[in-house]
């Protein structure tokens, strides 16, 4: 058995695998954050993918017209014993401290589950820094972060910029170290849910990538050098925030926040708070001290076009 | 909400002061109070010395063209710190 290790915003997690199926996955799905051996992972995992299930291999026996089987005339013999069933264990399976956490026929719906409990994991035990539910880019230096709640529209947004040229830093997880101003992602695939697929397919042809990505009904995780071939990844200054809501059938909203209200905003995207000293509160507050910050309601990704380019222009001057 | 009497604010809360803004935490809470310009002079007001009729009052004084609305205003933000625990009336 192999052991991989998981580190992100000061925390850990390790990862054992027999065999390279098991290690191709956890590369696919962690390869930035793979690190050497840590102190203390705070959760462990086995993955184990079983690529097809072994046959049943077993034997007839052949029962012989004998008075001993059965006794008198007209009692039928003693049936044969069944054959065992041919294995249904699911080949897809994931084991956290020991305990089965996961089993399967989809191998996407095990890649899903993995990031989604690993990065569970990492967040609560994150510390050292700021840990925002939030996705994140950058262009020409610049580190443009996006918080908001699950289904707000990040990833949605994320993926459209990417396409435009943007640099794809993560989807879910941005860590702000003490006495930093960095942007330090958790770089995973893209987590396209079936809303964003709606929307992406309008523009962009994920079918041409399906050999690249993971996908399933419930999911596409999909790397970002399918929409942006040039992504390259990094760890700019965060210098915009934008608080993204899709609404198809509100009214175009583009509104900066005072830095009151963008510290409120801030605060409930902030996911390690308990392990902060005062909760990160005045480590948020001083982020919004110097960094603007806007609320986005949008319809149309040409609305977000109108307003972002000229920002990005003007901060990284 | 009586006030003839004198609000105080509770100790322990957080503050975060940001321009014109604050925004108040207490730590063993999970919400977060913003307070816009006029929240955060009625907060700084409530230090148990003078009752709310007289914030009101100092506040008309002080900004009187908004005299139509600042008594609801107040009032409503004295209604929404008692009501997240921010603050206490005591008797005059």
């Amino acid at each position: 058995m192999k052991r991989a290790y998981v580190t992100f915003a000061g925390s850990s997690v390790a990862l054992d695998y027999p065999n390279k199926v098991e290690a191709d996955l956890i590369n696919f799905l962690f390869q930035p954050h793979l690190t050497a051996e840590t102190a203390s992972p705070q959760a462990h995992y086995r993955l184990q993918i079983d690529p097809k299930p072994a046959p049943y291999r077993g034997c007839v026996q052949n029962f012989k017209n004998s008075d001993k089987l059965g006794g008198m005339r007209g009692e039928l013999p003693p049936a044969p014993p069944s054959p065992p069933k041919i294995s249904d264990r699911p080949p897809y399976r994931l084991f956290r401290n020991d305990k089965l956490t996961y089993s399967g026929q989809d191998k996407a719906a095990l890649a899903e589950y993995l990031l989604g409990d690993v990065c569970y994991q990492l967040a609560y035990h994150s510390r050292g820094g700021l840990l925002f539910h939030a996705a994140a880019l950058s262009q020409q230096g610049v580190g443009l972060m996006l918080p908001g709640i699950s289904g707000a529209g990040k990833s949605t947004l994320t993926s459209w910029l990417l396409s435009q040229g943007f640099n794809y830093l993560t989807d879910e997880l941005v860590f702000i170290p003490h006495k930093s101003q960095n942007i330090h992602p958790f770089t995973r695939p893209l987590n396209l849910k079936p809303p964003t697929k709606t929307v992406l397919t309008q523009f962009f042809n994920l079918e041409a990538h399906q050999n690249d990505s993971l996908s399933s009904q419930q999911v596409i995780l999909l790397p970002p050098t399918c929409l942006n071939p040039n992504n390259r990844l990094s760890q700019p200054p965060l210098k915009l925030i934008i608080f993204p809501h899709y609404n198809p059938t509100s009214n175009f909203v583009w509104r900066q926040l005072t830095k009151g209200q963008a510290g409120l905003a801030l605060m409930e995207c902030l996911v390690n708070a308990r392990n902060l000293p005062e909760h990160g509160f005045p480590a948020v507050a001083d982020i919004c001290r110097h960094i603007p910050a806007y609320h986005l309601t949008y319809t149309h990704f040409e609305q977000v076009a109108t307003q972002l380019p000229a920002i990005m222009t003007e901060l990284s001057a | 909400m009586n006030l003839s009497h004198k609000p105080q604010r509770k100790k322990d809360f957080r503050l975060e002061q940001i321009d014109d803004e604050l925004l108040l935490y207490h730590p063993g809470q999970t919400n977060i109070l913003y307070c816009n310009q006029t929240a955060s002079l009625v907060w700084q007001l409530c230090d148990g010395q003078q009752t709310g009729e007289a914030i009101i009052k100092l506040l008309s004084e002080a900004y009187s063209e908004h005299n139509d609305t600042l008594k609801s205003d107040v009032e409503a933000v004295l209604q929404q710190f008692l009501d997240n625990n921010a603050i206490e009336f005591r008797p005059a």
